[in-house]
């Protein structure tokens, strides 16, 4: 006498899971306020906190985290008895497009200064850069848009930029770019996401 | 043999009498149980990024440019020609970098 019939029934997946677009990416000073979770969405709430837009990018915001592990293994087993995280590495990067003098500095490590002297009688106006190598920590957040159509910040109190740049100049090839890695130096768990998911009942 | 037991009668009262001071320690104590909430968490992270960014040096301090420039920009702070609040991490970086630029920087004192 048969059994009960055997039944596949594999589970659903969700397609409005399944996320796409760009990535905006913010810098300010570490210690800055993030906006308020209403506004957690809002340019304006941000850059009128001090948080500054890195501007149009060559392709878009990458982030990157890369942790490297210690197996512990004993001659009894062959799979390792536990996998432990000896380093671990989280990355933001991106090319940015926008050719100013403080996205050359992010990406050239943030230890710049810029000086800026108004136009007067005899003197033009003008911004001077002085590079350093005494790189600036700094703030930085990913900002995009969940599937509720709501924003999703990824926030990271502290990173540094180091990373090699290279920008060539084209007569039309391309636009001038400014490769930048900003790589977080806080501990993880200052790093947070924040997810917006419905809209406040009052 | 019961008269030993008659001082110890009023005893009770006192600790009755300053019941009222005591009380609300422990009401006070309750809500740090338990898990942080959404909102818990989230102010916790702020106010550790908050430490983390000021570490021990102290207080801000307010700073404005003078001279012939109109501004100063470093690690992501703009100085101006009004006095504006820079954290006291970044103070020594940022006087140093407006020697280095040629820029004249000062202090509120």
């Amino acid at each position: 006498m048969a059994g009960p019939p055997l039944v596949y029934t594999p589970p659903n997946y969700v397609t409005n899971n399944v996320l796409y677009g760009v990535g905006i990416l913010f810098t300010a000073v570490p210690g800055t306020a993030l906006p308020s979770d209403q506004n957690l969405g809002v340019a304006t709430a941000w850059t009128s906190l001090g948080w500054a837009y890195v501007g149009a990018t060559e392709a878009g915001v990458t982030v990157t985290f890369n942790p490297s592990t210690q197996d512990i293994n004993i001659e009894e087993q062959p799979t390792p008895v536990a996998v432990i995280v000896s380093t671990a590495t989280l990355q933001v990067t991106c090319s940015m497009s926008e050719e100013t003098l403080s996205n050359v500095n992010m990406a050239w490590g943030n230890g710049g200064s810029i000086a800026v002297t108004p136009a007067g009688a005899g003197q033009p106006g003008k911004s001077v850069m002085t590079l350093s190598t005494n790189f600036a920590a700094m703030a930085c957040a990913v900002i995009g848009k969940n599937q509720s159509g709501y924003a999703r910040v990824l926030s990271i109190p502290t990173v540094m930029s180091a990373g090699q740049v290279q920008t060539a100049y084209r007569r039309a090839a391309q636009q001038r770019l400014y490769p930048t890695t900003l790589n977080a130096t806080c501990p993880f768990n200052q790093i947070s996401w924040t997810d917006l998911t419905a809209v406040a009942t009052s | 043999m019961t008269e030993p037991a008659k001082p110890a009668d009023p005893a009770p009262p006192a600790p009755a009498a300053t019941a009222p001071a005591p009380a609300p320690a422990p009401q006070a104590a309750q809500p740090a149980t338990g898990p942080l909430s959404e909102a818990e968490q989230r102010q916790l992270s702020t106010l550790l990024a908050r430490q983390a960014a000021v570490g021990q040096t102290g207080e801000p301090v307010r700073m404005k440019v003078t001279g012939g420039h109109s501004s100063l920009s470093y690690g992501g702070l703009t100085v101006g020609t009004e006095f504006t609040t820079v954290p006291a991490s970044m103070v020594a970086a940022i006087t140093e970098a407006a020697a280095d630029a040629g820029v004249e920087i000062t202090q509120e004192s």
